[in-house]
């Protein structure tokens, strides 16, 4: 059996060749982390059962889809997964996720390709970077984990009202950061 | 168009969370429940067939397939190519006479299970990248570009009502979507772009790859990375991926000199540079100012003597340090308030249609399409 290296694009090759070791030890590797993102999204919500059904649905479809993953970018396909599989089980569930203040109006001038799109997630990226904390932590935990706000006042000891402004800074930041990228802002 | 905030953190590649903080679940357990639905698949399976998409299977996948490939380019009457696609992407326009001779032929191809990619044509200058793609597939399947399953068979050249899954269904068939990138070197900094479509067939289509690029690559290798989805099937799909050489054609160069600096409110502006290529004409100028509102309150520039293409405004970070002052959004965070990094507003027109002529004449307009002033350019 070939000997397999624990490095991420040595496992993606090795799982790619069909080595189910090689998924194994990701799963070894990774569990942490699916059930991080998994569970700040679902764990107000759902079961640690219905967690762990989500978390081997995940590692199930990397196993399905072995060939998309590029190198390098294992955790973030993992990561991608993870949300995708945690917002269908709330969604499955009829819990509501949607959020009051999500949308922001954006022109482009052609089609939303995938240059596009990772445009878009560049401009993110900046905003967040330049958020301080705990701006930071609050747009991540409103964005990306679905939590609402009266949820990250709890977890975070703060007031409502503040946990809503520190959303509108971010919000302004990621305005900011797509504009310089050549977005233009409705 | 209204995007949610919440969605774009699934177009990116890198992870959002970074630390582990949950101990809660065990890896055994998670393989266990892991193997079982991988077994349970393998199991119902009336046909087991293991598909390793490593590269070795590809190059011994090309060699198997280049009869495939004769027999179906014997069937193909003609082929499109960038010339054909070009008028119909976001760029709209037509490829000038001086590229259309200068358009390199390819034949790099990729075979998958029932399909197939080929880099037909390229072309490309030191700002813009044309690559087209042909895709072709056996008769089973009825290839879309980048569409639903509800969209109208018109996206395939089709007449009628039918949606793509009505039209499918009636004659017997699986919609395959197709995509494709181009991968660039990372070192090659800020690019955008777009990739466009046209069928041939219902199995045959040609996708068009538009790059727009800010740094000179005399001869650059990339990677075309054609992928194709089963509309139904839970089975993985293979990606095609293509490496490419691209050569650039060579520009001429010309500087051009503002006649009043500060021809428009709180706006002081730069020399252009003006990069002529057989693609067509490219310029960018440096915009500055004290206040990044100002820059927020334009909304595009034109100019007179080029057609085709509208100018935007571009962040460039490119290690020219042009400090400006933070916003007033930034006001209440004025400690963590960022400059310009070293990076530089810049104002570029890619790929217009247009000569160098003696002047340049750019017209700035703010959201509500409102003139915000006109500057000269003389060349030098």
């Amino acid at each position: 059996m070939r000997k397999v290296i624990n490095f991420d694009d040595n496992l993606v090759e090795a799982m790619q060749a069909g080595d189910e070791s090689a998924l194994e030890m990701v799963i070894d590797k990774y569990t942490a982390y699916v059930g991080t993102v998994v569970w700040n999204i679902i764990g107000s919500s759902l079961s640690q059962d219905d967690a762990k059904e989500i978390i081997s649905d995940v590692f199930y479809t990397l196993w399905k889809n072995r060939s998309k993953v590029n190198q390098g970018k294992l955790k973030a396909y993992l990561g991608s997964i993870s949300r995708s599989r945690a917002v269908d089980a709330l969604r499955r569930s009829r819990l509501d996720i949607s959020l009051d203040d999500d949308l922001i109006e954006i022109r482009i001038s052609g089609p939303e390709d995938n240059t596009v799109k990772a445009e878009e997630y560049a401009a993110l990226r900046k905003a967040l970077n330049d958020m301080p904390e705990p701006d930071h932590t609050i747009f991540v935990k409103h964005y990306y984990f679905y939590q609402k706000t009266n949820e990250i006042a709890d977890q975070l000891g703060l007031n409502v009202n503040t946990v809503k402004a520190k959303l509108r800074r971010g919000r302004e930041k990621l305005r900011k950061a797509l504009t310089e990228g050549g977005f233009f802002i409705g | 168009m209204d995007k949610r905030i919440s969605d774009l953190f699934d177009y990116g590649e890198e992870p959002v969370v970074t630390d582990e903080n949950n101990n809660m679940f065990d890896p055994e357990e998670i393989k266990k429940l892991t193997m079982k639905k991988i077994y349970k698949d393998l199991s119902t399976e009336t046909t087991v067939q293991r598909r390793k998409y490593s590269r070795t299977f590809l190059a011994v996948a090309i060699a198997a397939c280049l009869i495939f490939l004769f027999a179906i380019a014997a069937y193909a009457i003609y082929s499109l190519g960038i010339r054909d696609l070009l008028p119909n992407s976001a760029k709209n326009l037509e490829l000038p006479e001086t590229a259309a001779n200068l358009v390199e032929q390819h034949n790099e191809t990729v075979a998958a299970d029932g399909w197939s990619a080929r880099v037909t044509e390229s072309i490309c200058d030191e700002y813009n990248i044309l690559v087209t793609v042909t895709v072709t597939a056996n008769e089973k399947y009825i290839l879309a570009f980048d569409g639903t399953p509800e969209d109208p068979v018109s996206i395939i050249g089709l007449d009628g009502n039918q949606t793509l899954v009505e039209y499918a269904a009636a004659q017997g068939k699986t919609i395959l979507f197709v995509g494709a990138a181009l991968d660039l070197p990372k070192n090659i900094g800020d690019i955008s772009g777009g990739t466009s479509s046209q069928n041939i067939t219902e199995n045959e289509l040609v996708l068009l790859l538009r790059i727009e690029k800010r740094v000179s690559t005399p001869s650059i290798d990339v990677v075309c990375r054609v992928w194709a989805t089963e509309y139904g099937s839970k089975e993985a799909s293979p990606v095609a991926q293509i490496p490419i050489t691209l050569t650039e054609l060579q520009s001429e160069y010309f500087e051009y000199v503002p006649t009043a600096v500060d021809a428009v409110p709180n706006l002081q502006i730069g020399n252009a540079r003006v990069a002529v290529s057989p693609l067509g004409i490219n310029m960018v100028f440096p915009v500055y100012t004290d206040n990044l509102s100002t820059i927020y309150g334009f909304s595009y520039a034109t100019c007179d003597e080029v057609s085709g293409t509208q100018g935007y405004f571009k962040w460039y970070d490119d290690g020219l340090a042009e400090a400006v002052a933070p916003s007033p959004a930034d006001i209440e965070d004025i400690t963590n308030a960022s400059t310009s990094d070293g990076g530089v507003w810049k104002v570029e027109w890619l790929m217009g249609q247009g000569t160098a002529s003696d002047r340049l004449t750019v017209h700035f307009f703010g959201k509500n399409n409102e003139p915000m002033g006109v500057i000269v350019f003389i060349k030098q």
